[in-house]
């Protein structure tokens, strides 16, 4: 359903330190996959996230999204049919404006925003039930500024918040890195639940190589923005973190790391 | 009578404040974006009402035209920053400047002066009144159009493309995760923002019976002050809504301008406008308070230790 062809991308064109990171990359996803993707710094992750979502344009090639070709289209064009949750607990919500005013302007992705009320009683309702089920206590806060919440609590939300409406792809941005090691498995058992219910074709960023060999359909490990590991099904219930770790090590290696 | 008269004229200007205040409080605090064509929106308000209502046209129409030509120049400010990636305030700048000719032309001269025609603040309703009560009626009918603008601005901002405004100032990155082009919400904003500055400018005008090309400058400044003491105040009187904080805020600067101005003359109107403006800065970045705690700490302490020799 995804599928990026001849993908090219060069940093510091024309200069000294010119970096050719993607040179006909080619990478494609199936329907409701949950790939997860690990490599080191530098190894393409991200920009590969960010060429699908159009934060950024690769120099060469084309990006394909349900067999229609995206590559022209613009970042908030192409938001509309794709969720993305990022690293920094504060990138995801308007952090000033109240839960409640967040999860309104969530819900009404797609819909459009005219001059009708925001929020309701009725609606107000139906949030707390959402939140509910999070055990966080959310639906008892529904009037606190985002930005008051830990960012463990804003993490959870806005993964709620960027599934509340039907999306073809979510994007997973090391979503987990700035939580602490009890908030950050939450997040995940979370993740793995919303993208298990809805049926969403998911790719995760991470650098936790135990997530990456726990949750997930599929394994991709990134170097110097080549695949050098791919596996699904079978054989990825086969690879074990020490196997990974060794690889990973092996290509760090190399590097001179 | 004395205290009387100058209380009127504060109320006047304080309010008339206020609306540009309402109006900067969109682009300065809910887009975060520090836009400088007020100063000149704000007097191009003004010359069109004039010129208006001057040529016959009523004094409702000219306003709400006012209105439309404020939100136009606050529309260019809005294209030259999202379109042609031009710098925020430098885009406030390039308005601004160019506005001063274009009210010159629009004015015909640097005077416009309307004595005679109904306005708002000159009407039958005041016929026959004592001055102290027409001016206190006059203070009415500005009210009147101050609550009507923070009543509208309150419901706007709690619609659907209200919330989208503000995330658009808070951040831009969820308006783009929700589909929505962050340009067309600065835009708006702006022109938003610079259509309320301009009403104001109409009211400028009624309140002096003429339009001065000089009558914009240091709007900005004056509105920013009114704003940022606003939402101080509001922050602490929790259910407070900044826009109501902006109103009072208004008034607060304005008592504490012509308090000033009467201490020190007229001609150190604008120098007083900045030091006032320095002064409510340093009380939003907090070093004022902290300052005042400081030295009350010491001073507690010194009695302290001189109570146990």
């Amino acid at each position: 359903m995804l599928e990026l062809r001849e993908i090219r991308k060069v940093f510091n064109r024309g200069t000294p330190d010119e970096n050719v990171l993607f040179d006909g990359f080619c990478f494609s996803v199936a329907e409701g996959e949950f790939v997860s993707i690990v490599g080191s710094n530098g190894s393409g992750k991200t920009t590969l996230l960010n060429l699908i979502s159009g934060t950024m344009q690769p120099d060469g090639g084309q990006v394909f999204l349900r067999g229609q070709d995206i590559t022209a289209q613009k970042e908030f064009v192409r938001a509309r049919r794709i969720g993305r949750v990022f690293q920094d607990p504060a990138g995801g919500m308007a952090n000033n404006m109240t839960v409640a005013e967040n999860m309104a302007i969530a819900e009404n992705k797609g819909r459009g925003y005219g001059l009708s009320a925001g929020l309701n009683r009725r609606r107000v309702e139906a949030y707390r039930e959402l939140l509910r089920p999070l055990g966080l206590g959310l639906e008892m806060r529904m009037n606190v500024p985002v930005g008051a919440l830990s960012g463990g609590q804003r993490q959870l939300l806005t993964l709620l918040v960027a599934t509340m409406t039907p999306i073809d792809l979510l994007l997973l941005d090391e979503h987990t890195a700035a939580l602490d090691p009890k908030t950050a498995e939450q997040t995940m058992e979370l993740t793995d639940r919303i993208v298990r219910e809805k049926k969403i074709t998911t790719l995760m960023v991470t650098h936790n190589l135990r997530f990456a060999e726990q949750y997930g359909t599929r394994l991709c490990m990134f170097d110097k923005g080549r695949i050098v590991l791919d596996v699904a099904g079978e054989e990825k219930r086969a690879k074990k973190v020490d196997d990974l770790l060794g690889l990973f090590n092996a290509i760090s290696v190399e590097c001179g790391n | 009578m004395f205290f009387v008269n100058q209380m009127s004229t504060i109320l006047q200007l304080g309010f008339i404040y206020a609306v540009v205040g309402l109006g900067v409080f969109i682009t300065y605090k809910i887009l975060d974006f520090p836009d400088l064509s007020v100063d000149g929106t704000f007097p191009l308000g003004g010359v069109v009402f004039s010129v208006l209502l001057t040529a016959g046209c009523p004094w409702p129409v000219a306003m709400l035209v006012s209105f439309f030509a404020g939100a136009a120049a606050g529309l260019v400010t809005g294209l030259l920053h999202v379109k042609l990636r031009i710098n925020g305030l430098l885009a406030g700048i390039i308005t601004m400047t160019a506005l001063v000719s274009v009210n010159y032309l629009i004015a015909g001269g640097p005077q416009v002066s309307f004595a005679q025609e109904d306005t708002l603040l000159n009407n039958g309703l005041l016929d026959g009144m004592s001055r102290a009560l027409s001016n206190y009626m006059e203070v009415l009918f500005i009210l009147l159009i101050v609550v009507l603008c923070k009543v509208l601005l309150d419901l706007f901002l709690k619609t659907k493309a209200g919330f989208l405004l503000r995330a658009t100032g808070d951040n831009p990155q969820l308006v783009t995760q929700m589909g929505k082009n962050t340009d067309n919400y600065k835009m708006l904003g702006l022109a938003l923002a610079n259509g309320i500055v301009a009403l104001a400018g109409s009211l400028y005008c009624q309140y002096s019976a003429s339009y001065n090309s000089n009558m914009g400058t240091g709007t900005v400044v004056i509105a920013l002050a009114c704003v940022i003491i606003g939402c101080v105040i509001a922050k602490h009187i929790r259910p407070m809504a900044n826009t109501t904080g902006v109103v009072v805020g208004a008034l607060i600067y304005y008592a504490i301008l012509s308090a000033a101005m009467l201490l020190l003359g007229s001609d150190y109107t604008r120098l007083i406008v900045a030091v006032l403006f320095v002064i409510v800065l340093l009380f939003d970045t907090g070093l004022i308070g902290r300052t005042m705690k400081k030295l009350f700490r010491r001073k507690k302490r010194k009695e302290g230790g001189d109570a146990r020799t």
